[in-house]
């Protein structure tokens, strides 16, 4: 077992500084005040009983959600808002990245609820783990504005396992997606005849998109569509090498930026879970040295 | 019906998805397993949580403890294919496409008989991808009364944001804060009464929502051969409702 447990260490508690951590920390705090504030969440439990018809009740005790209690619901958004900013601000932040990861976990599924009881890529899946992830850490230690009570003189690998937490679940998000499209759909998933179905079917749409010509363009080029699909797959299913090897990060997170950016233009699909890749970057540099490849180490935490 | 939200509005098929074929008993069985995975990581998360001020080994042992659970509790919805929010299983446009597509459109009616495209903020609150796709799967199967009830509340959301967009002013709320830096819906739509010259000058008095449908190769050598069916025309005022 030894070297599992040595390969275990290694990956979650290499590295690891206190500012990082922290830059975790309030990143995931604006991105998900910024998503909360985009939206009205709460509103939801308001639209009368007939839109919720076809949510099972199952799916409601699920998240806790039962239409018709606004003013319950708003006071739930402020509580996230609350503690969100307490995350941002360092206030408290542990307790404060509790009570959001719950809040959220709640108030998250009203965005769709009335049709589907999976409300994913919709901006809040990342932040409700990252923030349960925080509740657990010493995310407070540095960048905060009042001072951790007990002066830390923590091993830096404390400050590492939850940055490598989200980079996981970012990783996922890519591996997963290339993976159900080849369980679910096979290789043919990438063959030019179905990503030209793809950019056709989202800019044949009658309705106004900030972007059409370039999705038709590409639809235009058979071994261009090829291409992308196959490329689609490769980038995917090979994103979890950001986990292991830290150079291949200065390629992987530009070329997902790149990637995302070409979807929205070929097909005026958004993701917002970009401002997350932060966490791919060791923007203050760990006491203890990093190796290019993760090595088992002995570990501290 | 978990994990298949294809962008919202364009439908394509996924017959080898298992999401599709669970049955009712299936559906709660893993609504109950995906709840007890939150239930079980929050509780795990908290407990750690509450060691943080104990000694280094029960800090250590809790917190290996909420790892190892959680990265088994990222992976396994993908490996297994079965939805857990928020522990997901990343089915991003994983689908076959098989003629023909199938889009909801909802348009406004005035006084006039004139029809009308809707902006989509003027259906904030709501997301109006998640309220066409929900009419999509959903209208048909409502009693004449029920759609009545939702025609009437979507008629009166959407007139007043048109008024709101007619006087000027950003219609919808999602943008109250950050105006057009709001974070963007999953479907990104251009906004098109983005000036009050833009914006239907007379309330509407009937919403129309058709299922458009079209096989994208024939479409592509003729944009117009597409079929445009009328799911709804309403609400009817309260008199004609009762005839009906």
């Amino acid at each position: 077992l030894t070297p599992a447990i040595g390969a275990w260490n290694s990956f979650w508690f290499q590295g690891g500084s206190a500012k990082n951590l922290a830059v975790a920390r309030i990143v995931t705090a604006l991105t998900t005040l910024w998503v909360l504030f985009s939206r009205d969440l709460p509103a939801q439990s308001d639209v009368p009983r007939v839109f919720w018809g076809a949510v099972a009740p199952v799916t409601r005790w699920r998240y806790l959600i039962f239409p018709g209690h606004l003013t319950l619901e708003r006071i739930v958004g402020a509580v996230a808002v609350a503690a969100l900013i307490g995350v941002l601000l360092g206030i408290r932040p542990r307790p404060c990245a509790f009570v959001a990861s719950l809040a959220l976990y709640h108030l998250a599924p009203m965005e769709a609820i009335i049709w589907t009881n999976s409300p994913y890529i919709r901006g809040l899946d990342t932040p409700v783990i990252a923030l349960a992830a925080l509740s657990i850490s010493p995310c407070g230690d540095a960048l905060s504005l009042l001072r951790p009570a007990i002066p830390s003189d923590r091993h830096p690998s404390e400050y590492a396992w939850p940055v490598r937490l989200i980079q996981l679940q970012i990783v996922c998000i890519y591996f997963f997606s290339g993976y159900s499209k080849i369980m679910d759909v096979g290789w043919y998933w990438a063959s030019a005849e179905n990503m030209r179905a793809w950019m056709l079917a989202f800019n044949q749409r009658a309705e106004a998109m900030p972007f059409r010509s370039p999705g038709l363009w590409l639809a235009a080029h058979p071994a261009l569509c090829r291409s992308m699909g196959l490329g689609t797959l490769a980038f995917e299913l090979t994103f979890p090498v950001v986990l292991f090897i830290r150079r291949a990060r200065i390629v992987y997170v530009p070329a997902a930026l790149l990637f995302h950016a070409g979807i929205f233009l070929m097909m005026n699909i958004a993701v917002l879970y970009e401002p997350f890749f932060i966490v791919f970057f060791d923007w203050f540099p760990s006491r203890v040295p990093i190796p290019e490849k993760s090595v088992p180490v002995e570990c501290a935490a | 019906m978990a994990g298949a939200y294809v962008a919202a509005t364009v439908r394509f098929s996924s017959s080898q998805s298992p999401s599709f074929q669970v049955n009712r008993e299936g559906a709660i069985k893993t609504e109950i397993i995906a709840a007890g995975l939150f239930v079980a990581f929050a509780a795990l998360s908290l407990v750690a949580a509450l060691r943080q001020s104990r000694a280094e080994e029960a800090r250590r042992r809790a917190v290996h403890l909420f790892l190892a659970f959680t990265l088994v509790a990222l992976v396994s919805p993908g490996f297994l294919r079965r939805e857990a929010w928020p522990f997901s299983r990343w089915q991003l446009f994983a689908y076959h496409y098989r003629p023909p597509v199938e889009n909801i459109e909802i348009c406004g009616v005035d006084g006039h008989g004139l029809e009308w495209a809707i902006d989509r903020r003027a259906w904030e609150p709501l997301s109006s991808s998640e309220l066409f796709t929900w009419a999509q799967k959903n209208w048909q199967q409502l009693a004449a009364k029920d759609q009545a009830i939702a025609g009437k509340y979507l008629l009166n959301l959407v007139n007043r944001n048109r008024a709101v967009a007619a006087s000027g002013h950003r219609p919808g709320v999602f943008g109250r804060y950050f105006g057009p830096l709001a974070a963007p819906l999953h479907v990104v739509y251009r906004p098109i009464w983005d000036n009050p010259s833009a914006v239907p000058p007379a309330p509407f008095v009937l919403l129309r929502i058709y299922n458009n449908i079209w096989d994208v190769e024939r479409r592509d050598r003729d944009p117009k051969d597409s079929r445009r069916e009328l799911m709804y025309e309403g609400p009817r005022p309260e008199g004609d409702e009762d005839k009906r």
